[in-house]
């Protein structure tokens, strides 16, 4: 473990980091362009000066991160890991035979430690869409590249400067204009069990106007991985795009995961965010949508379900920028065992964002008396003609729906089980792709299985 | 094939059963007929085996069974069904699911083997179309939405699918129409047809239920206790005089 220098509002970054820089900067200079090394050398200023962030920090007050930054952690791009034939293997049979991911779509982009593997991916060519990972983008499309990658990506926290400088790879898809694809495009990234590493995806997603497509980012690990995710997407959609947009993150408990979703929304554009956690020791998600265009539309969809001693952090960040937008925000927490979960929801109505809609709901079920969730509604509203509602609600199993299923021969457990299930699939029944919500009910119920 | 032997129940350090004696056999309907908050709804819930009930004394016996020992899923297992006062809703179970699940539960508890889904599917046709419900309500969260005439015909309904050795309807009457009650009747007679192992006992606070299911005995409950037993005249007689005459009568006999 390092030794931190721990101050008020800053937890200092350690030595090693600094080191990595530095050997990053030696091997890889000539391979990357050079606006991306400007962005690392001015992130790794920024992230000397802010640290990571502590519990007097607003924005961080009810996750402890402590945990995640005192190990001492291999870079993953230094890590030769995702090479290892018995690990490619082993992740092959995982994205086969994975509940939640086998078979989803004939699209798939895989990494291991976040390193592409080109011998697990397979894509097909469709017109108009274009899938490959970062690094081969830089190359290939360096003008797009230049163009958005890190545009809205404010740096809010150590976490988001650590993956400017230290991003290795990640997924670059470009969907043309007025082009509709049913089947997902879906990102697959998995830890090894080899060394504690720091992985840093770094994904960028373009949509085109008039298009609509469906996009799956799952995050999963080998059994026994120790490492720590710290992901960055960007996501822009233009003019009357649709973009289904589905994160799954299932990753080991005793794993870290910090993940921010950056997007940006164009004049009549609908954005769909599903994002579901089960994983992780501590996970934390950042969503933040800009609606810039008037008669955008951002659906934010949530699941999140903990146990043991998990910890799960979701704040979610609309800004209403533009007149005649809607947000509709509705997330769910099934929180088990000694779980805690945290549930944020921020809403900016800039001035002039006149006619704005935004909606909020966060129902969370506790399934014991150790769990516990804080849930905050953050309104921050600078126009005068907006319908705004939030709402939030904690409770347990309802006990006279227990005793109605009980008194009809269902025993306990799967009364409790069938009865959580309702619960998530509440939200999950907003998915419009039915496989993913399919696998993901049946493996709530699992998990209810494993727990009661 | 229940008895029922000096009953004594408290709810929050209130008695509100104070020793009820009752025996119904195999082929008999009974009304249990009582004004409000004299412990009826506590007598059935009782039966079901619903918590939050203190059992001072008493025992309740179902073919030799101490049902008292059994969580309510043994007892439903067992053949006991309550159709309940107020159907509870759930949002997110389709009807389907809940009976599928239920169905299946008490088939395996009976080592019995469990239904497939186009024989699930044609019996629940079957049961619906004597109910006259329409289909769409297979799909529907369980009573989520649904009027209260459209709640308790759907206690019917399971009860009909589940086909109990012994049924404790639970004011099912209550806020029905009239048009609601002959169907809801209609349901209940239809069980009616084979009472060779099976009894029925109905809970109400008014007659007019059993002008359409027609008891073999009728039962008064009042403060606690069945203060008067006697055959299908006796709800004639408690509509004509009301509970009055009972309450009347049980301070006399103090």
């Amino acid at each position: 473990m390092a030794e931190l220098v721990i101050k008020k509002n800053k937890i200092e970054v350690s030595e090693l980091y600094l080191k990595y820089f530095e050997i990053l900067e030696e091997h890889n200079n000539g391979s990357i362009p050079d606006f991306v090394k400007s962005i690392r050398k001015d992130s790794i200023q920024k992230l000397i000066d802010i640290g990571f962030p502590t519990q007097k920090v607003e924005d961080w007050k009810y996750t402890n991160i402590l945990p995640i930054v005192e190990k001492n952690y291999k870079l993953s791009n230094l890590s030769e890991s995702w090479k290892d034939k018995s690990v490619i293997s082993r992740a092959k049979e995982l994205i086969e035979q994975d509940k939640i991911v086998a078979d989803l779509s004939s699209n798939q982009i895989v990494f291991i430690d976040g390193h592409f593997v080109n011998e697990l991916t397979r894509i097909q060519n469709i017109d108009g869409i274009k899938i490959l990972n970062l690094k081969n983008a830089f190359v290939e499309n360096s003008e797009l590249v230049f163009k958005y990658f890190n545009k809205y990506n404010q740096i809010e926290n150590g976490f988001n400067a650590l993956n400017n400088v230290f991003f290795n790879d990640g997924v670059f898809i470009l969907v043309k204009d007025n082009l509709i694809e049913d089947e997902p495009i879906v990102v697959i990234y998995i830890q090894s069990d080899k060394e504690e590493q720091l992985i840093n995806p770094r994904n960028l997603i373009l949509i085109g106007k008039n298009s609509k497509i469906r996009i799956i980012e799952t995050y999963l690990s080998l059994d026994g991985a120790n490492s720590f995710t710290n992901s960055i997407s960007e996501i822009f959609v233009a003019e009357n795009s649709f973009l289904e947009h589905y994160k799954f993150q299932n990753e080991t408990l005793s794993s870290f995961h910090i993940g921010k979703i950056q997007s940006h929304l164009e004049r009549n554009s609908n954005f769909t965010s599903h994002n579901v956690s089960f994983g992780s020791a501590i996970g934390r998600n950042d969503i933040n949508i800009i609606l810039d265009g008037e008669g955008a539309e951002a659906h934010m969809y949530g699941l999140y379900f903990a146990k043991d001693k998990q910890h799960i952090d979701n704040h979610t960040l609309v800004d209403h920028a533009k007149p005649h937008c809607l947000s509709n925000e509705f997330y769910k927490g099934i929180l088990a065992e000694n779980s805690r979960g945290v549930f944020n929801g921020k809403i900016i109505v800039r001035k002039g964002a006149q006619k704005t809609n935004a909606y909020q709901s966060n129902k969370n079920l506790l399934l014991s008396g150790n769990a516990k969730i804080d849930t905050k509604p953050q309104l921050e509203i600078f126009a005068d003609d907006v319908r705004c509602t939030h709402g939030a609600t904690v409770g347990q199993v309802d006990d006279d729906s227990l005793f109605y299923l009980r008194a009809r021969g269902i025993d306990q457990k799967t009364a409790r089980s069938l009865l959580v299930n309702a619960f998530a699939n509440d939200v999950l029944s907003n998915m419009a792709f039915e496989p993913l919500r399919d696998n993901i009910s049946d493996f709530v119920t699992n998990q209810m299985n494993e727990i009661l | 094939m229940l008895k029922i032997k000096d009953l004594v129940v408290k709810v929050e350090d209130k008695e509100i059963l104070k020793g009820v004696n009752l025996e119904v056999n195999a082929g008999e309907v009974h009304a249990i007929m009582g004004p409000n908050g004299s412990g009826k709804s506590t007598l059935a819930n009782v039966i079901a085996g619903k918590e939050g009930y203190e059992i001072v004394s008493g025992e309740i016996w179902f073919k030799d069974i101490n049902l008292l020992e059994l969580p309510p899923e043994e007892r439903a297992r067992l053949g006991i069904f309550m159709a309940f006062q107020y159907p509870v809703e759930i949002p997110g179970i389709s009807n389907a699911t809940l009976l599928k699940t239920a169905i299946n539960e008490i088939r395996k508890a009976r080592g019995e083997e469990e239904l497939d889904a186009m024989e699930f599917l044609t019996l629940m046709r079957d049961k619906m179309k004597l109910l006259e419900m329409s289909e769409e309500m297979l799909s529907r969260s369980v009573n989520t939405g649904f009027s209260g005439g459209e709640k308790k015909r759907n206690e019917i309904f399971q009860m009909l699918m589940i086909e109990p050795k012994l049924a404790v309807l639970d004011e099912t009457d209550s806020g029905l129409d009239i048009d609601a009650l002959k169907i809801v009747a209609n349901g209940v007679n239809l069980l009616r047809k084979d009472m060779n192992d099976r009894a029925i006992i109905v809970v109400t606070h008014y007659q007019r239920l059993l002008n359409y299911i027609v008891p073999d005995f009728v039962h008064v409950l009042y403060d606690g206790r069945i203060v008067k037993s006697g055959t299908k005249e006796l709800a004639l007689e408690l509509e004509a005089k009301g509970y009055d005459w009972i309450k009347s009568e049980d301070k006399v006999t103090v």
